[in-house]
C-alpha cells in the first residue's frame, strides 16, 4: 500500500514508512523545543517522497471525486487530504477541508 | 473426558416411556453412553463453537492462556468465512483476561471484526511479556479491548478502522505514525493518536491521551470532548483541524495547540496552559469561548492574525498580543479582567 498527502491544491507527495531512531524518540519525548524541531524537520524530510506526473493524475482524479458538491458563493479551504493506494491499484482517501468555514471529514 | 463426535447419534425418549430391558442386546452393545460434562467438556474443546452466518463467539471460560488461544482460533475461523465489505465477520468475545504472552495479537484481515461481548473494556490483553494488539488491517472495527500499559498498535494511515472503547498505554492508536482512523471513547497513554512525531488526521471523540498526545507533527482532524496532559494536540507543529471542547492540562508542559508552531484550524470552547494556541507560532485559526494561560494566541513572541471572540486568558498576568492583519479580539477577557477588543 502507498499514501500520498496534500495540504496545497495540486501538490502531492507520498509519505514513505519512516522508523524514528531510539534517540529521535528520546529527543521527541524531551520536551527540548530546538531538538525536537530539528527531529520533526528530519522525519519530514525523509518521509516525503516526490511523486510521478501519472500518479498526480491519478491522484488528482480521485480527490475531485472526493471534493463536496460546491456552489458558487461557497468558499473551500483544502485543509489535508489522505489517499492511499492499496496493492489491487485501488484509491482510498481521507479529505479534511472547511466549506464556509465548517470543517468536513469525507472518507471515500 | 469424552469427546463427542459431531456425527454421533441421540434418540430421546418422552420420561413416561419404560426402556427396562427393552432394547435389543446388539444396539445395547454398540450404545456409548454420556453424561452431561462429556457435553461441557466437547463444547470447550472447540466442537461446538458457536459459530452464526456472520459471527464467531469467543466464551473465554479457560485459563487466561487458553483463552488467547480460543481467540486466535475464531480470528483463523472468521477468515474461512468469506469476510467482505457486504459479508462483515464479527468476532465476540466475552469479558475476561487473555494472554499472548510475546506475541501480539494482529489484526490483519478486512472485514473482520472484533467486539466484546457488554461493550465495555473487557477484553483484557494481561500478557506481562509485552503481548498485545497490532490492528493493522485497513478496515476493521475494534470495540473493547484493554492492552493495559502495552502499546494499542494501530498501523499507518488505516483511514477506513475505527476503535471504539479501547484503552492502552504510551504510543497507543498511532504514536509516531498517522493516526487517520476514528476513535471513539479511546485512552491512550503518553504521546498517543498519532502524537509526538506523527499526525492526528482522523475522527477523535471523547478520547483521553497523555503527555504530547494527539499529532505530533500535525492536528488536521476533528476532535471532540478530547483531553491530552500536557503539550496535545500538535503543540510543536500545526494544529489545524476542528477542536471542539478539547482540554490540554498543560501543568509541566505547555504549549499545546499548535503553541510552537501554528494554530490554523476551528476552536471551539477548549482550554490550553502557558503558550497555548500558538503562543509561540501563527495564531491565524478562528478560536471562540477558548481560554489560554500566559503567552496564549501568539502572545509569546507570535502572531496573533486570527479571530478571538469570547476568549480569555486566565494568569493574572497576561494580555492579548496585538492583532495584525485579519486578526480581531471581540468581547474577549485577559488576566487582569479587563475586556480587550481589537
Amino acid at each position: 500500500m502507498k499514501n500520498f498527502k496534500s495540504t496545497k491544491i495540486g501538490t502531492w507527495v507520498e509519505i514513505l514508512e519512516v522508523e524514528m531512531t531510539e534517540e529521535q524518540k528520546s529527543i521527541m519525548m524531551s520536551f527540548d523545543r530546538k531538538a525536537m524541531a530539528s527531529v520533526m524537520s528530519d522525519i519530514e524530510d525523509k518521509r516525503t517522497k516526490k511523486i510521478t506526473a501519472k500518479n498526480s493524475t491519478d491522484l488528482k482524479a480521485f480527490y475531485n471525486k472526493m471534493v463536496p458538491v460546491l456552489t458558487n458563493t461557497d468558499v473551500y479551504e483544502l485543509i489535508c487530504v489522505e489517499l492511499s493506494q492499496k496493492d489491487d491499484g485501488n484509491f482510498a482517501g481521507l479529505l479534511n477541508c472547511r466549506v464556509n468555514g465548517v470543517q468536513k471529514q469525507i472518507r471515500a | 473426558m469424552a469427546i463427542i463426535s459431531s456425527t454421533e447419534q441421540f434418540i430421546g425418549f418422552p420420561p413416561t416411556l419404560d426402556t427396562t430391558e427393552r432394547r435389543s442386546a446388539l444396539i445395547n452393545a454398540e450404545s456409548q453412553p454420556y453424561t452431561m460434562q462429556d457435553f461441557i467438556d466437547t463444547i470447550n474443546a472447540g466442537g461446538g463453537a458457536l459459530v452464526g452466518t456472520q459471527y464467531v463467539f469467543v466464551q473465554a471460560n479457560g485459563t487466561d492462556v487458553a483463552n488467547a488461544a480460543e481467540l486466535q482460533a475464531a480470528y483463523i475461523t472468521a477468515q474461512t468465512m468469506s469476510p467482505s465489505a457486504t459479508n462483515r465477520i464479527t468476532i465476540i468475545a466475552a469479558p475476561g483476561n487473555y494472554n499472548f504472552g510475546g506475541f501480539s495479537f494482529v489484526m490483519n484481515i478486512d472485514y473482520i471484526d472484533l467486539v466484546s461481548l457488554d461493550g465495555n473494556s473487557s477484553i483484557i490483553f494481561n500478557s506481562n511479556l509485552g503481548g498485545a494488539i497490532a490492528v493493522v488491517a485497513f478496515d476493521t472495527f475494534v470495540k473493547g479491548v484493554d492492552v493495559l500499559t502495552k502499546n494499542f498498535f494501530v498501523g499507518n494511515s488505516l483511514l477506513s478502522i475505527v476503535i471504539e472503547n479501547c484503552k492502552g498505554g504510551d504510543y497507543s492508536f498511532g504514536g509516531f505514525t498517522t493516526a487517520s482512523g476514528t476513535f471513539i471513547n479511546c485512552v491512550g497513554g503518553d504521546y498517543s493518536f498519532g502524537g509526538s512525531g506523527g499526525d492526528a488526521s482522523g475522527t477523535f471523540i471523547g478520547c483521553t491521551g497523555g503527555q504530547a498526545s494527539f499529532g505530533g507533527l500535525t492536528a488536521f482532524g476533528s476532535f471532540t470532548d478530547c483531553l491530552s496532559s500536557d503539550a496535545g494536540f500538535a503543540s510543536n507543529g500545526h494544529a489545524g483541524g476542528t477542536f471542539t471542547n478539547c482540554v490540554s492540562r498543560d501543568t509541566t508542559f505547555a504549549y499545546s495547540f499548535g503553541g510552537y508552531g501554528l494554530a490554523t484550524g476551528t476552536f471551539r470552547r477548549c482550554i490550553g496552559g502557558v503558550g497555548s494556541f500558538a503562543g509561540d507560532g501563527g495564531a491565524s485559526g478562528v478560536f471562540s469561548n477558548c481560554e489560554g494561560s500566559l503567552d496564549s494566541f501568539g502572545g509569546a513572541s507570535g502572531t496573533l492574525t486570527g479571530q478571538l471572540y469570547y476568549c480569555r486568558l486566565t494568569s493574572p498576568i497576561s494580555t492579548f498580543q496585538t492583532v495584525s492583519g485579519a486578526g480581531r479580539t471581540v468581547l474577549c477577557i485577559d488576566g487582569l479582567n479587563n475586556q480587550n477588543n481589537q
